[in-house]
């Protein structure tokens, strides 16, 4: 069964894609080629961890040749494999990352103690950096999908699994507590 | 804050990708074997709980925190100064026979000092009759112990002697050895031997090169891939432990230029479980500590490993 992309549109990833569902992994590995500067992005949103990138998308990559079978078609590629490594690095993080990451209120806690008074937290700039590596990973990964990498709400929603409202209320909530914040 | 900066500043920090990653990749997708078997699993399904999907004691990894390699002192022997520890950490069975152990320890020990009580009550001797009815109590106590001890089959050193006693009715002797054993089996600590001489592979190498690795992979919590790098030369070997479970498949890459570092894997016994290879991928016939042995056929040979438990 041939599975046309539905919104890239990009004709070779057709054979790809076939080769891959027929088991073969050079097909795989191409096609994941395609998509893994996206899929990466993904991944470090949420773990911001250097050292679990590569573990986590080796791990992502397998669990989607090894389920090959049960992409229906019904998504595009892109967004699957998307799904796949989102869902994988938040799993590490959910056990693995909350003792190094807290979220934007934690950082202003801080910087009160380290500061002269309450006030001297609120002025100080804190750089965009800063601010998203204390953001909290889903939301992280929302504007990643979203700023970062050009998807759709409903591309976003697709990934994971959070209804396009709440994707939405999300992202105005983080954009406009960065913009307050920095 | 505008759109453009956004987008830059959350592309810029993602990491490149390491040097040997897609060799990786390419040669674990190599080892996977697609069947109908996997259709019933949609890995983009959200975990409804994934607290619950780790085991507190894993049967399968023995998973200790993430990814890292912690050197072993070849010199000297690791042994946990924590038996407790120990315990919990190398064998979940003897864990749970040792806590059994005691727990019938208590109650063996709790229905002698019930017995006890009776004695000195009622001034009686130390052999308690079975027929007496002040006693029945304190033999049932025993007796259900000793049935506790009998299903779930875990002491048969207690259960041996529960059951002489019992014939015997010499409650309190049945109690005092009981607990004694038990005593007996948690006091005494699993050790961890991680003398690596006592291996005929370890002596034929170490004859042959000089080790300049000893390290245990360790797996984070609710992962089943544990990697690690290095740089060997030909004159030299390394050895890196893991731990795991019987039956559960493992595949072992290692990644170099050229291929020239490879690996041969020894099982807890001794024996190799896997001959000279980049890939390796084997069925764990047993639990218990695995050896990597990594070596090179070129100088200053660098190397990126993972081990995956599938």
């Amino acid at each position: 069964m041939t599975l046309e992309p539905k919104n890239d549109g990009q004709d070779h990833l057709i054979g790809l894609q076939d080769g891959a569902r027929a088991g073969d992994a050079a097909s795989f590995g191409k096609l994941i080629r395609e998509h893994d500067h996206d899929l990466r992005g993904v991944v470090w949103s949420v773990v911001r961890d250097h050292h679990a990138v590569d573990d986590i998308m080796q791990s992502s990559y397998e669990k989607a040749f090894r389920s090959i079978k049960t992409f229906s078609g019904t998504s595009t590629m892109k967004t699957w494999l998307h799904s796949i490594c989102y869902r994988t690095a938040l799993d590490h993080f959910r056990y693995e990352g909350r003792r190094k990451h807290g979220d934007l209120e934690n950082i202003v806690e801080l910087n009160a103690f380290a500061g002269d008074s309450a006030e001297s937290a609120a002025v100080v700039n804190l750089t965009l950096s800063d601010l998203l590596e204390k953001t909290d990973p889903e939301t992280r990964a929302l504007l990643m999908m979203t700023a970062g990498l050009g998807f759709s709400y409903d591309e976003t929603a697709n990934v994971t699994g959070i209804e396009r409202g709440t994707v939405a209320s999300k992202i105005g909530r983080a954009r406009e507590k960065l913009r307050k914040e920095q | 804050m505008n759109d453009e900066t956004l987008k830059n500043e959350l592309l810029n920090d993602v990491p490149e990708a390491g040097p040997h990653y897609w060799n990786r990749i390419d040669a674990a997708l190599k080892q996977i074997e697609i069947t109908e078997d996997y259709s019933s699993v949609d890995p983009t399904a959200p975990i409804a709980n994934p607290e619950i999907q780790l085991d507190p004691e894993p049967a399968n990894v023995q998973a200790q925190p993430i990814t890292q390699v912690q050197p072993v002192p070849q010199s000297e022997p690791l042994q946990s100064t924590n038996s407790n520890v120990a315990v919990t950490q190398t064998n979940n069975s003897k864990f749970r026979k040792a806590m059994f152990g005691t727990a019938a320890g208590f109650v063996l020990l709790a229905g002698a000092a019930f017995a006890f009580n009776n004695l000195s009550t009622n001034n009686e001797s130390v052999a308690i009759s079975a027929s007496s009815d002040e006693d029945s109590a304190a033999e049932s106590f025993s007796a259900t112990s000793n049935n506790q001890l009998e299903n779930q089959t875990l002491n048969d050193e207690a259960v041996e002697t529960g059951a002489e006693s019992k014939a015997t009715s010499q409650v309190t002797d049945a109690a005092d050895s009981a607990a004694d054993d038990a005593a007996e089996e948690t006091s005494e600590p699993i050790e961890e031997d991680f003398n690596l001489e006592k291996f005929e592979w370890f002596n034929e190498y170490s004859s042959r090169k000089s080790l300049t690795n000893n390290s245990e992979i360790t797996f984070s919590s609710g992962s089943t891939i544990g990697s690690f790098n290095g740089v060997i030369s030909p004159d030299e070997f390394s050895v890196y432990r893991f731990r795991a479970a019987r039956d559960q498949q493992v595949v072992v890459i290692f990644s170099s230029e050229n291929n020239e570092v490879f690996s041969i894997i020894y099982g807890p016994d001794g024996e190799k479980v896997s001959d000279s290879n980049v890939i390796a991928e084997f069925l764990l016939p047993e639990f218990g500590d695995y050896y990597i042995v990594a070596q090179s056929e070129v100088e200053d040979a660098e190397f990126e490993a993972s081990v995956s438990i599938l």
